[in-house]
């Protein structure tokens, strides 16, 4: 059986600083996980890796890729340790 | 130190318009970021978890003054006031923007520095003793071949792309202090013998390093006369440039080449490539080694008195200063004289950071006291090399001022820690919270004495730049369905008796490792046959079991397993 499709949202670097930023509506970037655009099928995916393509095209953004992310409240959130600390925008320490 | 001549300008210059013209194309859309990543990895610019990081290169760990303060300053001109020593005796940046990368290479370049080769698979910034030039046990400078190596491979034609790339490490004293035994090449001075008694050449280890698969270097020639290191070099480059693999990132290094080959078999190649190389064409001319031995002359110094009666007064009545001067001052080759090591490691702060405060009062006391020399450890401290005996007092005073007088020299809380987690994008795990954890749990200082020479060393995860392989201690992060996890490996050295630690059994969460490090020293404390004996020594002796069983449990024989089962 097909795993099921898990949420995600679409995070990247902005080119010029190296600031982390998720895609958020209106082809936004957003420091602010919360306000990310979460896909919820793979064709929502879809969609926002083709407008995070034209982003890195238009040199806004480098180092594109899709994490996995628990909606609740309507707020996503990271999933991995990893990103956990990514969205927390520094180190733990 | 070495000065930048007109060649060393001129190509470090040009270097920076290189880079700088290349992130304006990058930022005008003119080159893709397939096109830029090597770019900017070959001037030691990375994309990290948070921002992008400048490694920038401290050619093995001497730096000046001036050169410090220029540092402090890019750190708070440019990124967020700190900057954090690495294990290679580098510094990164990890808040640093593209755009302003240009302008912190040519700040860099003002003071004879770069961050050229500080990536890539290339060779690497050579690291070497940092107690060269002043150790009493030495037989000769290494910093002079040190940059000898470090102009030879700076942008080396044939070695920019090599399969993997390429750590080498040298020391002049009889002890290693360069942890030699853990790089591609390690190099030791040694005075000859036979044939060649009265000469100093190298004995030269390959194959040597941490990460997924540890190995300790093999000898590869037992005296090579110090005139031929070049051409040497340039043999054995060959024989792994030509025969490492490029097929398999984790089988590249020279290490699996010549654990694949056998040794024997390695140096049959490189002896046989050596052999038809046309050796004048590539070792260094006698006069161009004087040229640079120069700028490595020792300092004028007149021996003085051994001991200081203000010191040895204060000594017996301060209690950290007695700590601090017994764990963190070395002995000289000048009498009268000290090499001051400056910890990096109070317990609770990031092991290795410093921030442009602390680096400027550093170079302040390299300036006033230290002859404008500062050297940076493999342990992520610093060194003030040369200082008069009768200044220990208020180069203490300055250094509390600051919170750089920890007198934890290679004990327990001098812990060696990779950014992990916090910072990286290849971690799996965080190294930093678990040390700053570790070190305050061990905090009191009268304790870390009493447990003695400890090397405790954590890694956030398997590429092992926090050394855990070599740790008396090791402590390696691994991600455990989606957990971080700790695996402990015990016996582990990084020096003459250079051995790779062995793991102890199942890994702990985080919040269980400063507990488990607490059981493992109180089966030393118990165990050893005195204070004289350190961790290490009664690890050999006692072996693994006790430590496991304090951790995990009295061992079952297979029998008692079995039963259990049924």
């Amino acid at each position: 059986m097909a795993k099921p499709f898990a949420a995600q949202v679409v995070t990247a670097n902005r080119l010029r600083v190296g600031d982390v930023v998720y895609l958020a509506a209106n082809d936004d970037w957003v420091s602010d996980l919360a306000r990310a655009s979460v896909a919820a099928t793979p064709a929502e995916l879809a969609a926002l890796e083709d407008i995070a393509a034209k982003a890195v095209a238009r040199q806004q953004v480098v180092g594109v890729y899709a994490i996995d992310v628990d909606v609740t409240a309507g707020a996503p959130k990271p999933l991995s340790v990893k990103e956990h600390i990514r969205a927390a925008g520094g180190p733990t320490i | 130190m070495y000065r930048y001549d007109e060649f060393d300008h001129a190509f470090v210059n040009s270097r920076v318009a290189q880079f700088r013209d290349q992130v304006t194309r990058r930022l005008a859309g003119d080159l893709t970021e397939d096109q830029f990543k090597p770019l900017r990895l070959q001037n030691g610019l990375y994309l990290q978890l948070h921002a992008y990081m400048l490694r920038i290169a401290i050619p093995y760990g001497v730096l000046s003054a001036r050169q410090l303060r220029r540092l402090a300053h890019i750190a708070r001109t440019w990124d967020r006031g700190t900057g954090h020593f690495t294990t290679r005796q580098n510094l990164q940046l990890n808040w640093s923007k593209l755009e302003d990368v240009p302008d912190m290479l040519a700040s860099l370049a003002e003071v004879e520095m770069h961050a050229i080769q500080t990536s890539g698979n290339c060779i690497r910034n050579t690291t070497a003793d940092p107690y060269a030039g002043v150790a009493p046990d030495e037989i000769e400078d290494p910093r002079v071949w040190a940059e000898v190596i470090r102009q030879w491979s700076t942008i080396h034609p044939e070695f920019t792309f090599l399969p993997r790339k390429f750590k080498m490490a040298l020391t002049g004293a009889a002890e290693d202090r360069a942890a030699i035994a853990f790089h591609d090449i390690g190099l030791r001075m040694v005075k000859g013998r036979g044939d060649n008694a009265g000469k100093i050449g190298f004995a030269v280890f390959v194959g040597g390093g941490q990460g997924r698969t540890p190995y300790v270097a093999l000898p590869l020639n037992d005296f090579l006369p110090r005139e031929h290191l070049l051409s040497f070099l340039e043999a054995t480059m060959r024989v792994y440039n030509l025969h490492g693999r490029r097929d398999n990132i984790y089988k590249a290094r020279i290490k699996i080449l010549v654990n694949a080959l056998g040794v024997d078999e390695f140096r049959r190649q490189v002896m046989a490539e050596w052999k038809k190389i046309e050796k004048p064409s590539i070792d260094l001319p006698a006069a161009e080694y004087q040229r640079i031995a120069k700028y490595f002359a020792p300092l004028a110094l007149a021996p003085q008195p051994l001991e200081d009666a203000a010191v040895a007064a204060r000594r017996a009545t301060d209690a950290g200063f007695a700590r601090w001067q017994r764990n963190n001052v070395m002995a000289h080759k000048v009498t009268g004289y000290a090499i001051v090591n400056i910890s990096l490691k109070e317990p609770g702060k990031v092991p290795g950071d410093a921030s442009s405060e602390q680096m400027e009062a550093v170079a302040e006391l390299a300036e006033k006291y230290g002859h404008d020399e500062l050297r940076v450890t493999y342990q992520q401290n610093l060194v003030l090399p040369t200082v008069a005996r009768t200044d220990l007092g208020a180069i203490y005073d300055a250094l509390v001022a600051h919170r750089l007088a920890t007198g934890n020299t290679e004990l327990i809380t001098d812990i060696i820690a990779c950014p992990g987690l916090d910072y990286c994008s290849l971690a799996n795990a965080r190294a930093i919270p678990v040390a700053q954890a570790i070190a305050e749990r061990f905090a009191d200082p009268d304790r870390a004495d009493d447990i003695g020479p400890l090397r405790l060393n954590i890694s956030g995860c398997i590429n092992a730049c926090g050394h855990h392989h070599s740790g008396n201690i090791g402590i390696l992060g691994v991600d455990k369905k989606g957990t971080e996890h700790y695996q402990i490996t015990l016996g582990g050295s990084p020096k003459d008796d250079a051995e790779i630690g062995a793991i102890l059994g199942p890994s702990f969460p985080a919040e269980d490792v400063p507990d488990a490090i607490e059981k493992i020293v109180g089966v030393y404390t118990s165990g050893r046959t005195s204070k004289a004996e350190t961790f290490l020594a009664a690890y050999r002796r006692l072996g693994a079991t006790p430590f496991k069983e304090a951790l995990y449990g009295p061992s079952k024989s297979p029998s008692a397993r079995i039963a259990e089962k049924v």
